[in-house]
């Protein structure tokens, strides 16, 4: 059975369900496949939940305004899925920290951020020896497991095709569109769309030298992220210590926890995908040793405090960067054709709100070739 | 298994690629049999750069390795100390890794569990020393306990297991010169010697150059006490005195010369405080990115 798409939505995290519902207010009809059985359950879903404000990037300004941008279109776009209810300070170690306070505090005046002195009573848990200050800053979390109860509520009300526990193994050029082949439950069947937006975050490399085209070189690290009960002396407050090898408490709000995530222990381990060595990150998710315990004796040297969380259990994912962003710390977002797959884009990004970065580049992408060149497959 | 994190310790001066391979192989052995948590923190103080390529390549191999790179080379006692502001175990083990035997860990670490806060190693012999080496370590220890009574453990060396508490109090020292084995006499606590037979993994020679060994004595003498600046008040005096009544100024001036010196050495350990500036800098700071154990596992269970 062939079946026929205007566009074909590989993915079904934030980003895929996001562009599908876009292109589908395009008057396309839209297919979105998902992998997993449901949709958001992956990286969408393993992550920090932090929207950013900007304050997490002091040393890449053009990352950190865009953020002020988004935060602010997410925030109210989202408001039935954002948690805002809660304190949030960030503090600034003295050794191994690539910013000081005073320079922290400068480049929120700069950004425009609201930025404030903690109170007393939040500055004295902290080790004065390690910490140099500690900000009040206005910062949220989104709540995943919400996130996605609406957003598949909004591909059913605009009638977008979903297929879950499908995966998208290959993709070939004929004629004017790309037929790509699915797997669901082992039984195949082939797509073809002129369109094809590969929103496989990790997996992103995958259909691509599946298919025979080049690969787009991307970092991927193996993550864990403890989920903790915070210790009682925070009331509920968030904490992030930055600008170096140290640690965020970020609420989590769809499982009633905390993520605690640190520099230094969060990655497990990374590697590149060259074209010698792709490897499928998922094989790696299981059977790796926990370093909670590590998080969590580090976090207290900062904040002793910390000796009273409880570590329940681990999320672990896959990230993925463009190894460029590595140096400044940036996020910037990728959209990319395919030499071999003309009709194949491949987007990424970083943060949660840069959907909408995503959205306006790829409006540009497809507006700059035509509407009609889109649809009949021109691409480059 | 002891349900315990322990941290492990180590500078990189001179050593050779071969010999902290073989200390990390053997301290990771070790490690895993021994407690539930634990880290290596090896701190490079301006090794090599072989021996930088092979830590690297044991990031990959081994988990809970930490590899800390200050900016220059600072001196032995610098990049302990910087280590030990890292490091996050309850127990805290420092050792060199071309002398010190991981083999005894555990019972270095058992030791300081039990009764004792502080578990210094004591070397068994200096045999293998020369003899002006030896005899300025016998000058050096009968000053520091005889003279003054610093308390300083005779022969002891780097090797150590401390508690966490130790660690801390240890860290809250900030001077440029930063002796652990003196501040380990300074801060008091429970302390017990463990006397043991060092090893030698590279063959070089582990004595310390002539000019290296005088200022260590000078520098941890000066930095502990201000015995000899005394001592010198009061020769100054009763010479002045004998000069003045007997002999007419002609004796004074050798004797102001060797005050003025000590003088000196006070002073410039005073204007080196009172720079008030980090005393080491951090490069960079890697760790553990290992990713093939599962598959190295399932090749040992196949060979064994």
């Amino acid at each position: 059975v062939t079946l026929r798409y205007d566009a074909l939505i590989v993915g079904g995290g934030f980003y895929g369900c996001r562009i599908a519902l876009m292109l589908k207010r395009m008057g396309r009809s839209v297919l979105l496949v998902e992998r997993e059985a449901e949709l958001m359950s992956r990286a969408s879903l393993r992550n920090q939940a932090r929207v950013h404000q900007g304050y997490h990037y002091p040393r890449s300004v053009l990352t950190a305004l865009r953020s002020r941008v988004n935060y602010t279109r997410f925030v109210d776009e989202y408001a039935d899925c954002v948690d805002e209810t809660f304190a949030h300070y960030y503090a600034i170690g003295r050794s191994l920290s690539k910013t000081t306070a005073p320079q922290f505090a400068e480049f929120c005046r700069r950004i425009g951020a609201p930025l404030e002195a903690a109170p007393a009573e939040i500055t004295r848990l902290f080790d004065s020896s390690r910490i140099e200050g500690v900000f009040s800053v206005r910062e949220c979390a989104f709540d995943a497991a919400r996130l996605a109860v609406r957003l598949r509520r909004e591909l059913d009300e605009a009638n977008v095709d979903v297929f879950v526990e499908t995966e998208a193994v290959r993709a070939a050029r004929t004629g004017d569109a790309t037929a790509v082949t699915l797997v669901t439950r082992g039984s195949e069947r082939t797509v073809t769309a002129p369109l094809v937006i590969n929103a496989t975050y990790a997996r992103l490399n995958a259909l691509l030298a599946a298919s025979g085209a080049d690969i787009i070189p991307a970092k991927h690290e193996l993550t864990e992220m403890a989920l903790v009960e915070p210790p009682p002396d925070l009331h509920g407050a968030a904490v992030t210590v930055m600008d170096g090898p140290f640690f965020s408490l970020m609420p989590y709000p769809s499982r009633g926890l905390f993520t605690l995530s640190h520099v230094r222990y969060t990655p497990h381990v990374s590697w590149l995908d060259e074209s010698a060595a792709r490897r499928d990150g998922d094989t790696l998710l299981h059977a790796r040793e926990s370093a909670a315990v590590h998080m969590i004796r580090d976090a207290q040297r900062y904040l002793p405090a910390m000796r009273e969380s409880r570590h329940v259990e681990s999320i672990w994912e896959v990230k993925t960067v463009m190894p460029r962003s590595e140096k400044d710390d940036s996020r910037p977002i990728l959209l990319r054709g395919s030499e071999q797959l003309p009709g194949v884009i491949t987007v990424l990004g970083a943060k949660i709100d840069s959907v909408y970065d995503v959205e306006d580049a790829l409006t540009g992408f497809l507006g700059a070739h035509g509407r009609e060149a889109a649809l009949a497959g021109t691409l480059a | 298994m002891i349900e315990s994190f322990l941290s492990v310790v180590a500078p990189l001066e001179n050593d050779t690629p071969d010999a902290v391979e073989q200390f990390v192989n053997e301290t990771v052995e070790v490690l895993h049999g021994l407690v539930s948590h634990y880290e290596i923190i090896l701190v490079d103080d301006g090794t090599h750069e072989a021996t930088v390529a092979r830590v690297r390549s044991l990031l990959g191999r081994y988990d809970f390795l930490r590899f800390l790179r200050l900016s220059r080379h600072f001196g032995e006692e610098t990049a302990i100390s910087a280590g030990l502001d890292l490091a996050i175990g309850d127990y805290v083990v420092v050792m060199l890794p071309n002398t010190d035997p991981p083999t005894l860990i555990p019972e270095f670490f058992e030791r300081a569990r039990a009764d004792a806060d502080i578990v210094y190693g004591v070397r068994l012999t200096r045999k293998d020393e020369p003899i002006w080496y030896r005899a300025g370590a016998g000058v050096f220890y009968w000053y520091m306990n005889s003279v003054i009574k610093a308390g300083l453990a005779e022969n002891s060396t780097q090797f150590r297991c401390m508690s966490r508490q130790v660690v801390n109090a240890i860290s809250q020292i900030r001077t440029p010169d930063h002796y652990l084995r003196l501040l380990t006499s300074y801060i008091g606590f429970r302390k017990q010697p463990l006397p043991y037979t060092s090893i030698n993994r590279s063959g070089l020679t582990t004595v310390r150059p002539k000019r290296e060994a005088v200022n260590l004595f000078r520098a941890m003498v000066i930095d502990h006490t201000t015995h000899p600046l005394r001592t010198v008040v009061w020769v100054g005096v009763g010479v002045a005195l004998i000069d003045w009544l007997w002999f007419r100024g002609s004796i004074a001036f050798p004797v102001i010369a060797i005050m003025l010196a000590f003088v000196g050495e006070y002073v410039a350990g005073l204007t080196r405080r009172l720079r008030d500036r980090p005393t080491y800098y951090v490069r960079e700071e890697h760790t553990s990115s290992v990713l093939l154990r599962e598959e190295r596992k399932n090749v040992v269970e196949a060979t064994s």
